[in-house]
């Protein structure tokens, strides 16, 4: 027999999943601390990968005051600044990933609870049916 | 204004009943206008340059989320820059992975804004795209504009000076290296836009959000006028005033794309404002609603309340009929 408040349900729930809930519910298979730490990690990656970028682009862009720089300056004092423009350039990154991503992860959790609850429900409504249903030997 | 309304909900039912249909043909109509666009501005490579490349990369894109049209027009500029020169190749490749690492890492999506824009940017419009991404989007995906504004002034730069790219004698190695970065990085009309682009689209974002009454409107309306004052003043001083006249254009076009962009997702009826007040435990609310401007779809059904074969009964016989005098029909 067909529960029709269960199929809409599961209905609602189907839908949740093919859409907004593709991005949410990954996310929520997490713990915000994992989560985060996860992406810190990865925008580290990305932020040193586009740091590398950005020092090849100025290699080649300024090469000729570099050369004037590096008879100027002593080697370890450019390595300084270099490694000072770096830290701080991946730590504008990772400031901004806590920030994006502990929002994201907000943002899911909130939207995830619905689905949730609405499968609890589901499952009480799976457990009444199977109650309510006679066992093979009424058959 | 009930027609419009009614083409309103009718699109809305169309789009809602064929959405898998429209979202595939949108992206294969995209997906060519982008790739022969990209194609015929800096087709290189000749065995790429072909009509059936870009109906089968269009045709490929359709079935693929968005991003994917993203990465196939970036690599088939990077296919067709390597047939022009390594140099300009190498610094595309560099541009594509910081927007990539910098930019898509945190807001992956607006797929569609990051390809409409070099190409709204071709025909020398671009102005609706800051105004549309703070009417409908947030913050985030205002990079994707700038993203798309940046990689056409780098494809434009490119063409404009060819021919530091392909004489052979001149410029070698390193200094074409040095050429190609320098159409990035020395661009002034580039920064200009980009400026003009990221301001409009925070004051239009800005300024929608507020509960003021017809906030899109003015929304729009500031939006628009402070780019264009943003991009007149940067082409007077940086002594381009040809572009004036398209920067118009281009702000009166975007007014009017704009207000359609508002009749399809923000259409309030102002007139009929209620305001209600209560309270919990906790807190006291004021609540402002507005109601939506709708009509509902008009659902025509015909009833028949005459019997197909009408038969005409003259006075005299009704008044027979009924045995009354036939004065008395008057």
């Amino acid at each position: 027999m067909l529960n029709e408040e269960r199929i809409l349900l599961m209905t609602k729930m189907a839908s949740y999943e093919k859409g907004e809930g593709k991005e949410c519910l990954p996310i929520r298979q997490y713990y915000r601390k994992d989560f985060i730490s996860y992406q810190g990690i990865k925008t580290f990656f990305s932020s040193t990968i586009s740091f590398g970028i950005l020092l090849l682009f100025r290699l080649v862009y300024e090469l000729e005051d570099i050369t004037e720089l590096m008879s100027s300056k002593l080697l370890s004092s450019i390595g300084v600044s270099l490694l000072a423009e770096y830290l701080a350039f991946v730590a504008v990154f990772e400031v901004a990933a806590y920030i994006v991503f502990s929002r994201r992860y907000a943002k899911a959790a909130a939207s995830a609870k619905e689905y949730y609850s609405i499968l609890k429900k589901v499952q009480k409504l799976q457990e009444k049916e199977e109650k309510t249903q006679p066992s093979e030997d009424w058959k | 204004m009930t027609f419009l309304l009614e083409m309103r909900e009718k699109l809305r039912n169309f789009y809602g009943k064929y959405e898998i249909y429209v979202a595939v043909a949108v992206k294969f109509i995209l997906g060519i206008v982008v790739f022969l666009w990209i194609n015929s501005g800096i087709g290189y490579l000749e065995r790429l340059n072909q009509l059936a490349v870009v109906l089968l990369l269009a045709l490929l894109c359709a079935f693929l989320p968005i991003g994917a049209m993203v990465a196939a027009a970036c690599g088939l500029a990077l296919l067709h820059f390597s047939a022009l020169s390594l140099e300009v190749c190498a610094i595309w490749l560099g541009l594509v992975l910081l927007l990539f690492f910098l930019y898509w890492r945190f807001a992956p999506g607006h797929g569609y804004s990051a390809l409409l824009t070099p190409l709204l940017c071709y025909l020398r419009v671009p102005q609706v795209m800051p105004v549309a991404m703070g009417l409908l989007e947030g913050p985030s995906s205002y990079f994707s504009v700038l993203s798309g504004a940046a990689a056409f002034f780098y494809v434009r730069g490119i063409q404009e000076n060819i021919a530091v790219f392909t004489s052979g004698e001149e410029a070698e190695g390193f200094s074409r290296l040095s050429s190609a970065l320098k159409l990035l990085v020395e661009n002034k009309e580039m920064y200009l836009f980009l400026v003009s682009f990221l301001a409009t689209s925070v004051i239009v974002y800005a300024i929608r959000r507020q509960s003021m009454a017809y906030a899109w409107k003015i929304a729009i309306f500031v939006g628009n006028l402070v780019q264009m004052i943003i991009l007149l003043t940067g082409y007077i001083l940086l002594a381009m005033p040809g572009r004036i006249l398209w920067v118009i254009l281009g702000t009166l076009l975007s007014v009017g794309i704009s207000l359609i962009l508002e009749f399809f997702f923000f259409n309030l009826d102002y007139s009929r404002v209620e305001r209600v007040q209560f309270e919990d435990d906790e807190y006291y609310y004021y609540v402002k609603a507005v109601p939506k401007v709708f009509v509902a779809k008009k659902d025509k059904r015909v009833k028949r309340i005459t019997p197909k074969n009408r038969t005409t009964v003259s006075r005299k016989q009704l008044a027979e009929e009924l045995d009354i005098d036939q004065d008395l029909l008057d």
